[in-house]
């Protein structure tokens, strides 16, 4: 039985999992739903790609996720200019040891928030990507373990395309879950300007969990039970997305096994111990969406986007949900 | 990403899908009642037919045709039917012709609800001429499956009227319902089905059915085939059966056709012992071709044409020893104009006025026309007498002979003709040879010559189906009589006839059935056209004309004859059953007149009274046994016995119940066995049902209560079977709780 979540260590993870989303509430105003996604993407063990207008609050959702945790934090702004080095860390030869020693990145952290991914070029991208994949980065043939748990969140800017690099299909399928963030609503925005103080110092936030919480939880998920007929409808969806005329490939099978893994997350986080089809429905977007591209061109990345999602709704939609 | 629409229903595609297979299956029908007449349409049913099916199954094949072609479809289907118009001699056949064709124009291209409508109108048609003109109880069948395909297709063109949004729709999203397989189309039936559906269903199919039958019952008869003004139209193809002449081998023909000629019931089959001779047809003029009737006896048969329901046996006297009781006769449609008569009879009655033909010597009744359908009459006071009594023939014969009239009579039968045989030096030699030695140069009885007679030819000609006539010279009867050929009972007939007549006894051949199958069942004799038979009948010098089978196995010894009982008495086989069935039909639907019908409604009346009141007497006399049964004194041991037998038939109802639900289920589910589980399908109904009441209201108080169950009812559908709760505590707490909230 141990293959599956016991539901004492579910009810467990409840007071966790509130508490951080209290916490992320203090600074995230009126999303309460990005909150949750995000923190689905965290017990999935996946990373997570927010692409948004500038200024509606990416960074801050991810300082403040990570700054809940009792977690490393770190920042990496991404340019044009920036080396591959500049993520991974490079060997140096020390003088007084008379050696080569490694000097680790920023990328060695359990919480990455990779800002601008898409201004990089393609070399340095590849390099984040590299440690996405393996949590590991290798230099001179030797490997260095990141932290664990270790999530990448990177931020894009799909208007602006002057100087970009936009990642390609393969390496958008690393990220687990692409989420948008969207203008607040009055009120909450209103919250929003009367805070006093500005800027990333002003985010004062204690951990409320410990980074073996995290690991922990990350575990549970992965036992969240499945029952057949859902993972028959997630089948469904994927082989759907397959065989719809209006992409131009349909999600690959590490998109399937996110699907299923985000479901599960999904679940933990409203403390159940097994997936009901709502969680797959729910998941569908933020997980398959970035999976997906057109086969027609579209005039421009956000009006793609929503192409994609009205699409995806329809298949959707179209496949009776298990009963 | 919002949650899906549960697809609970049909859409508007499979509407359209299901729409098509029922518009289909409703043409094909109608187009099979066709098979029933006589319209020379075989080859084009058969087209039509292939063509709807093709359709049917593949609904993209009418899309490939090229628009041209439809455009062209009508002009041509106008062009072709006016030259069929102008070419054929018959209106119906051609109409019918016509209705196929557009039938089959509608089925096999998409259709609006308009075409829906029409294609229904056409197929009723083509239903109703057919049921007109056949009143056979295998129409009644394709009349009940053309109602529930026809109640189908109008509920369903309805749910795709409501359903459908007015807006413009691209042509593709118009035929995307044909593009659906049809594994997945069946299996979406499949999965919406719902017991309720069905069963209101089958109700609503039986209800107009019953309605339709009482309706049929009370409303007055009337002959539908002669109020109709269609059977007018059809020049009848004549089939195999009696008509006015019979030439050799006429009835051997008939014997090879194993279908049924006439069926007719009885409303007492005691003291019947023979198989009776069915007389049709009286034969009495000899031509080189063979025996029939001479153009007097069918004048006399038109002269004594009169529009009656009634007539008697005029010849009949007093009947000593009637059989049967009442005889009431169905006959084929094609089998004769002529009415088969057992014997003498009291009266004979028709389903109404009709003109008959009747004529006392010969004891003969005929309609005018061959009925096209159905032919009904009944016989009373039937004696199955080999006798028809005609003392004035002598008297005529006398007179004609010795002051023959300069010119024949046509209304009235010439009586010299029963003298006439062969002529020709050589013939005649033959014959007198042949009497010779039958009669042994004595001047015999007519009585006596015809049973040596009989002797004689039994012994010179065996019987065989497959006769040859002997070659050469001179007459074919006289040929045959002066070889050792065998024959059949034409033969014998005509032999025995030709040697009375040229001893000097006047004779005729008459032709009919012989026997027949008596039904272990329903008391009716059912007589095929293979029973049909010819025998020759001779006078017997001063009353009457008496009946002379000479065909060898006709006359039955009496070993015989009690073997022939015992067959008659015990056909009770499967098919015997089977056909019973269609005397059953007969007797309440193509029914005879008024009085069965004002019978079989008293019937019904009678039943349903009665049953009410035997059901009203068991209930008084089951209440009142049970409060006796209350009343005994009880104790431990009984009512230990009283409970555990209560339990013990609520755990076996119980257990029933849960075995048909896990049928249905099965049934519903069997594509999917490995998540077939009956908790997990139930706790999914429920949870349908709580989000339909949650779209309703949603108060808070509704959705507090309501949260807690569905929890519950979430880990019973898709939890892990392990930390499921116990089902029925859930499902019952979920029942309450939705009543809880529907009644605040």
């Amino acid at each position: 039985m141990s293959d599956f979540a016991p539901a004492a260590e579910v009810a467990a993870t409840r007071g966790s999992l509130e508490r951080l989303k209290a916490n992320m509430r203090l600074t995230i105003k009126g999303k309460d739903e990005v909150i949750e996604q995000s923190l689905v993407c965290l017990l999935a063990g996946g990373h997570l790609l927010i692409e948004d207008l500038p200024g509606v609050g990416k960074t801050t959702l991810a300082y403040s996720l990570a700054r809940s945790m009792d977690c490393a934090f770190s920042r990496i702004q991404f340019t044009s200019d920036l080396l591959p080095t500049d993520v991974t860390g490079v060997s140096i030869y020390d003088e007084t040891m008379k050696e080569f020693i490694f000097k680790s990145g920023p990328v060695f952290a359990n919480i990455v928030l990779a800002d601008e991914i898409n201004r990089a070029t393609p070399k340095t991208q590849s390099a984040l990507l590299e440690v996405m994949d393996r949590s590991k980065v290798t230099v001179d043939g030797e490997a260095h373990a990141v932290g664990s748990p270790f999530m990448v969140v990177a931020t894009q800017n799909p208007v602006d395309y002057e100087g970009t690099f936009p990642l390609p299909e393969s390496q958008m399928d690393r990220f687990l879950m692409r989420l948008a963030m969207g203008y607040p609503q009055p009120g909450d925005e209103l919250e929003i300007l009367r805070a006093p103080k500005l800027g990333y110092d002003a985010i004062a936030l204690n951990p409320v969990v410990t980074r073996s919480d995290v690991l922990k939880m990350q575990a549970l998920a992965g036992k969240v039970f499945v029952e057949d007929s859902v993972l028959d409808y997630i089948l469904k969806i994927i082989t759907a997305t397959r065989t719809e005329a209006e992409f131009k490939a349909g999600v690959s099978v590490r998109g399937g096994l996110s699907l299923r893994i985000a479901a599960q997350a999904r679940a933990l986080v409203h403390g159940r111990d097994f997936v009901i089809p709502e969680d797959v429905q729910e998941s569908a977007g933020p997980v398959l969406a970035h999976r997906l591209s057109l086969a027609r061109q579209t005039s421009d990345a956000l009006e793609e986007r929503r192409t994609v999602l009205a699409a995806l709704k329809r298949i959707i939609g179209a496949i009776a949900v298990p009963e | 990403m919002s949650t899906a629409v549960k697809p609970r229903q049909l859409n508007l595609d499979e509407l359209r899908r299901l729409k098509w297979l029922l518009g289909g299956a409703m043409a094909l029908v109608s187009l099979w009642t066709v098979f029933f007449l006589d319209v020379e349409a075989l080859s084009l049913v058969g087209v039509a037919g292939a063509a709807m099916l093709a359709a049917l199954v593949w609904p993209q094949l009418p899309g490939r045709v090229p628009p041209l072609i439809w455009k062209l479809a009508v002009p041509a289907i106008i062009l072709a039917m006016a030259v069929d118009f102008y070419s054929s001699p018959d209106t119906l056949p051609v109409l019918i012709r016509l209705a196929i064709v557009l039938v089959l124009y509608r089925t096999v291209s998409y259709r609006r609800k308009r075409e829906d409508l029409q294609l229904i109108v056409l197929a009723m048609f083509l239903v109703v001429v057919a049921g007109v003109l056949t009143v056979s109880i295998g129409f009644a069948f394709l009349l009940l499956l053309f109602t529930a395909c026809g109640l189908g297709f109008l509920f369903v063109i309805n749910l795709i009227d409501a359903s459908e949004t007015g807006g413009p729709r691209t042509p593709e999203a118009e035929t995307a319902w044909t593009r659906l397989s049809w594994g997945r189309f069946f299996a979406r039936l499949r999965a919406v089905a719902d017991w309720r559906l069905l069963a209101f269903a089958a109700v609503l199919f039986a209800a107009v059915v019953a309605m339709s039958g009482l309706l049929f019952m009370i409303i007055p008869r009337f002959e539908l085939a002669t109020g109709f003004f269609l059977d007018r139209y059809i020049t009848r193809k004549t089939r195999t059966g009696f008509t006015d002449a019979v030439k050799f081998g006429d009835v051997s023909e008939l014997i090879r056709d194993e279908s049924v000629a006439m069926r007719v019931d009885l409303t007492d089959t005691t003291g019947l012992r023979d198989a009776p001779y069915w007389r049709l047809v009286v034969l009495d003029e000899y031509t080189p071709d063979g025996f029939r009737i001479s153009a007097g006896l069918k004048g006399e048969l038109i002269r004594s044409q009169v529009m009656t329901q009634r007539a008697r046996d005029r010849t009949a006297g007093r009947i000593n020893n009637p059989v049967g009781g009442v005889w009431t006769f169905y006959i084929e449609p094609g089998v004769s104009r002529f009415l088969p008569l057992p014997g003498s009879y009291g009266a004979l009655r028709l389903r109404e006025f009709m003109p008959l033909q009747t004529s006392a010597g010969s004891r003969l009744a005929a309609l005018r026309i061959e009925s096209m359908t159905m032919t009904a009459f009944q016989l009373d006071d039937v004696e199955l007498t080999p006798f028809v009594k005609d003392s004035a023939f002598v008297t005529r014969l006398r007179q004609a002979v010795e002051n023959p009239p300069a010119k024949p009579d046509p209304g009235r039968a010439d009586p010299r003709l029963t003298l006439l045989g062969p002529t020709g030096t050589a013939n005649e030699a033959v014959l007198k040879k042949v009497v010779a030695e039958i009669s042994g140069g004595a001047a015999l009885s007519a009585e006596e010559f015809t049973a040596r007679a009989i002797t004689w030819l039994q012994a010179r000609h065996a019987y065989t189906l497959a006769a040859k006539m002997p070659k050469g010279p001179g007459d074919d009867i006289v040929r045959w009589l002066d070889s050792n050929e065998p024959g059949f009972c034409e033969y014998f007939a005509a032999s025995l006839t030709v040697l009375a007549r040229a001893a000097g006894h006047p004779a005729r051949v008459v032709a009919g059935f012989h026997g027949g199958v008596l039904n272990g069942f329903e008391n009716y004799y059912m007589v095929r056209n293979s029973d049909a038979h010819a025998w020759a009948e001779v006078y017997d010098g001063k009353t009457g004309w008496v009946r002379a089978d000479p065909t060898p196995g006709a006359v039955a010894t009496a070993a015989q004859t009690a073997a022939q009982a015992a067959r008659q008495e015990q056909d009770s086989s499967w098919s015997a059953r089977v056909d019973s069935m269609r005397v059953l039909w007969y007797r309440r639907i193509v029914n005879f007149d008024s009085r069965a019908q004002v019978q079989m409604l008293d019937s019904v009346k009678t039943f349903t009274t009665d049953s009410g009141a035997a059901l009203r007497a068991r209930f008084d006399e089951f209440s009142k046994r049970l409060k006796l049964w209350l009343l005994r004194p009880w104790d431990a041991a009984r009512f230990g016995r009283t409970a555990g037998l209560a339990l013990g038939a609520a755990g076996l109802a119980w257990g029933l119940g849960r075995l048909g639900q896990w049928g249905w289920l099965r049934w519903r589910f069997w594509r999917r066995p490995q998540s077939f589980d009956p908790v997990r399908l139930a706790a999914g109904r429920q949870l349908a049902r709580l989000r339909e009441l949650h779209r309703g209201q949603t108060t808070e108080d509704g959705e507090q209560v309501i949260a807690g169950v569905r929890e519950d009812l979430r880990r019973l559908r898709y939890g892990r079977r392990e930390t499921w709760p116990e089902p029925h505590g859930v499902f019952k707490r979920a029942r309450q709780a939705r009543r809880a909230v529907r009644q605040r």
